[in-house]
């Protein structure tokens, strides 16, 4: 079962997020912020994370800029509420591997993740 | 959803509004387009029906728009588009071949299946409107400058005018003083002459040092023509200023009466005496009347002297005209023309000089000032 | 006024999606980035509305008001105070934003440029939490005044004011701030509603 990393202030938002995910039986872990959603990237190893960007403390754009330093590969998939051409340049610039607006729609968030899984049966 | 043949009383209805009504579902696929704005498009609603919005219209393809309007399908409030931020929704042109200024909403639309919504796009022609507005703002602009035009060029002139009115004020004091000094030793001169001829030609200087001193007194009087602003005046304050002890009276009979001119108008009065003790031979007395009528009131000044010849009755007026500096009557004239007021000599020679004031309608004021 | 912070939380990311989406809209409108920052949320009841005067002040705003009914019925307004809608109107009209006396009355097109990003943010906002709760609302045509906030809250009718919604907002356009507030006044039964449907959809989340 893949595990995906929530990182977002909103518990809502998070709470949200879950319900969709474990539906597809995804194990879920959750950060509220970006710096705790750092730690947990390089101690929990998650296949996946999604972040959101307007945070208080690191927020996203930060965060991808760390990920992109420190080395860290796992796909990361940008949940954001700021719709601008030019905010999901610079994200996919920065290494997101997808760009996605809120509100949360099911049918875009989980074929966004199936696509960066590695397929079932790899090691 | 499907257009049927016959016209549906939706739109009917929708025809018979004078905006433009088009109707989407939810995949932005037009389901109405009523007659005034197939008049308005030059599309009519055959050609347009069944078509997808965007598809045929492609600037309305970005998320100003698109976004907007699915907002509203998704349940959301209405959107407007103001004329002033979007040049048209739809391009209709006016039968001038003018483009219309829109107003535009969009409106989600329930229709009778509420679980498949539509929008209702609504146009509203304000190119008048607009038109008026714009050119009142130009107009508003447009005055704003020439009054901050004006303003500098008024600015400027009273500078130049407080110079020069300086400059001449200090040469004239300068010569005044001086002047002084001439009289002061021509009079010794005269004095101490023994012979007559001398002592004659001695006075004939000085004489002409007072007239050069009354043609600078003049020029100080004349610089403040026009400086004050115009306002009433009782006739009768003005005449009991002038001072006629043992020389000739005034009678006047302008009881209450007002004028509208320039502060300096004391010394028209004073002017005209002066000019009457001067030139009034053998006259007794001076007479002021008052003569309204529809046309203005008419002030007469006659006195019963010798009178003006014929062929100086226009003269008078003139600069350097007179015994003495000649400009008495002349400033005369420019003051009472400072507020439209105009003098002319009316009298017969032999029987008294007569000046006639017309203070035009609306410039005297008869009984007591508030 | 009492609020459990979760269902604030809920409402502060509602109102943060719909900010997110009229700033898209506007960052094309004004061919600029717009700077967003994560906005600050309160609740009032109404007899708490004097402190939300010292709160935010005692000026008049520029105020774009919606009326809606249905599911929860109240007044929404987008407000703006003077001189972030003199900026907001030059950025959208293309003029240079400069600091012109912020003290010049606005003419009838400013007011109209107005009432249509008053309307982008409403719409962002409303439109936002109608979507993700689901709910069905009708709503009037945005109109335009200016006032302070007393006689916006006084212009909602008694049993429609319990609860005062103020979500406070600053947009970064060409770093210029833009101050706006967004203000939601329901009744005190709307309000309960609003917050059971928060709640219902965190619970079994129904397709």
């Amino acid at each position: 079962m893949p595990t995906i990393l929530i990182i977002d202030d909103s518990s809502f938002q998070r709470t949200m997020i879950r319900k969709a995910l474990r539906k597809e039986n995804f194990t879920c872990i959750e950060a509220e912020n970006g710096n705790i959603g750092l730690e947990m990237a390089e101690k929990e190893n998650p296949d996946v994370i999604i972040v959101d960007l307007l945070m208080p403390g690191l927020n996203g754009i930060e965060f991808l800029k760390a990920i992109q330093e420190k080395g860290i590969t796992i796909p990361v998939l940008v949940l954001t509420s700021d719709i601008q051409d030019a905010t999901r340049d610079l994200c996919l610039e920065l290494g997101a591997r997808s760009f996605l607006n809120k509100p949360l729609r099911t049918d875009d968030l989980i074929p966004a993740i199936r696509k960066v899984l590695p397929p079932p049966g790899d090691a | 959803m499907s257009q049927h043949g016959s016209r549906s009383v939706h739109t009917e209805f929708s025809d018979a509004l004078p905006v433009g009504i088009c109707v989407l579902d939810q995949e932005l696929t037009i389901v109405l387009w009523n007659r005034t704005l197939a008049e308005w498009s030059g599309h009519s609603d055959e050609e347009m029906i069944g078509k997808n919005l965007l598809d045929r219209y492609p600037a309305l393809n970005t998320p100003v728009y698109r976004t907007r309007i699915n907002q509203v399908l998704d349940g959301g409030p209405p959107a407007v588009f103001s004329s002033r931020l979007h040049k048209s929704f739809i391009p209709c042109k006016k039968s001038d071949g003018t483009m219309r200024v829109q107003q535009t909403s969009v409106i989600r639309y329930p229709r009778s299946d509420p679980d498949h919504p539509c929008v209702m796009i609504i146009i509203e022609d304000v190119t008048d409107l607009d038109h008026e507005i714009r050119s009142v703002r130009e107009m508003k602009d447009q005055a704003l400058l020439e009054v901050q035009e004006r303003k500098r060029a008024e600015e400027a002139l009273e500078k130049l005018n407080a110079k020069l009115n300086l400059l001449s004020g200090i040469t004239r004091h300068d010569i005044l003083n001086k002047i002084m000094v001439i009289d002061g030793f021509l009079g010794f001169a005269e004095e101490m002459a023994t012979d007559p001829t001398q002592a004659e030609y001695l006075g004939h200087v000085r004489a002409a040092a007072m007239v050069i001193q009354n043609i600078l007194i003049f020029n100080r009087q004349y610089e403040q023509l026009g400086i004050g602003n115009p306002s009433w005046f009782a006739i009768d304050s003005l005449i009991e200023e002038i001072d006629t002890e043992e020389r000739l009276p005034i009678h006047s009979s302008c009881e209450g009466i007002s004028i509208y001119a320039d502060p300096m108008l004391e010394k028209v009065f004073y002017n005209l005496y002066d000019n009457a003790l001067r030139y009034a031979e053998g006259a007794s007395r001076i007479e002021i009347t008052c003569h309204p009528s529809s046309s203005g009131l008419r002030i007469v000044w006659e006195d019963d002297g010798a009178g003006v010849p014929e062929d100086d009755k226009e003269e008078i007026f003139n600069r350097g005209f007179g015994k003495n500096t000649g400009m008495g009557l002349f400033l005369v004239r420019e003051i009472l023309a400072i507020t439209g007021i105009t003098i002319a000599e009316t009298g017969d020679e032999g029987k008294g000089a007569r000046f006639e004031l017309s203070v035009p309608e609306g410039e005297y004021r008869i009984g007591n000032l508030a | 006024m009492e609020i459990d912070p979760l269902d604030l939380d809920a409402i502060r990311e509602l109102v943060n999606i719909g900010v997110g989406k009229a700033a898209g809209i506007l960052s094309e409108m004004t061919g600029s980035r717009i700077e967003l920052t994560i906005p600050k949320l309160s609740i009032f009841s109404q007899e708490e509305s004097g402190q939300i005067i010292s709160l935010i002040g005692s000026e008049r705003y520029s105020a774009i008001s919606l009326n809606f009914k249905g599911a929860f019925s109240g007044m929404t307004y987008s407000i703006f105070p003077a001189e972030s809608a003199h900026i907001l109107i030059d950025a959208v009209t293309g003029e240079e934003p400069s600091d012109k006396s912020f003290d010049r009355p606005f003419s009838s097109i400013d007011t109209e440029t107005l009432k249509e990003v008053g309307n982008i943010l409403i719409n962002g906002v409303m439109g936002s939490i109608t979507n993700v709760l689901k709910s069905q609302l009708t709503y009037s045509l945005p109109t335009y005044c200016e006032a302070d906030i007393p006689a916006l809250i006084q212009n909602v009718s008694q049993e429609h004011r319990e609860a005062i919604l103020l979500a406070e907002t600053h947009m970064f356009i060409k770093s210029l701030d833009i101050e706006g507030k967004i203000l939601i006044i329901l009744g005190s039964e709307s309000f309960e509603t609003l917050i059971r449907r928060v709640r219902e959809i965190q619970g079994d989340k129904k397709l």
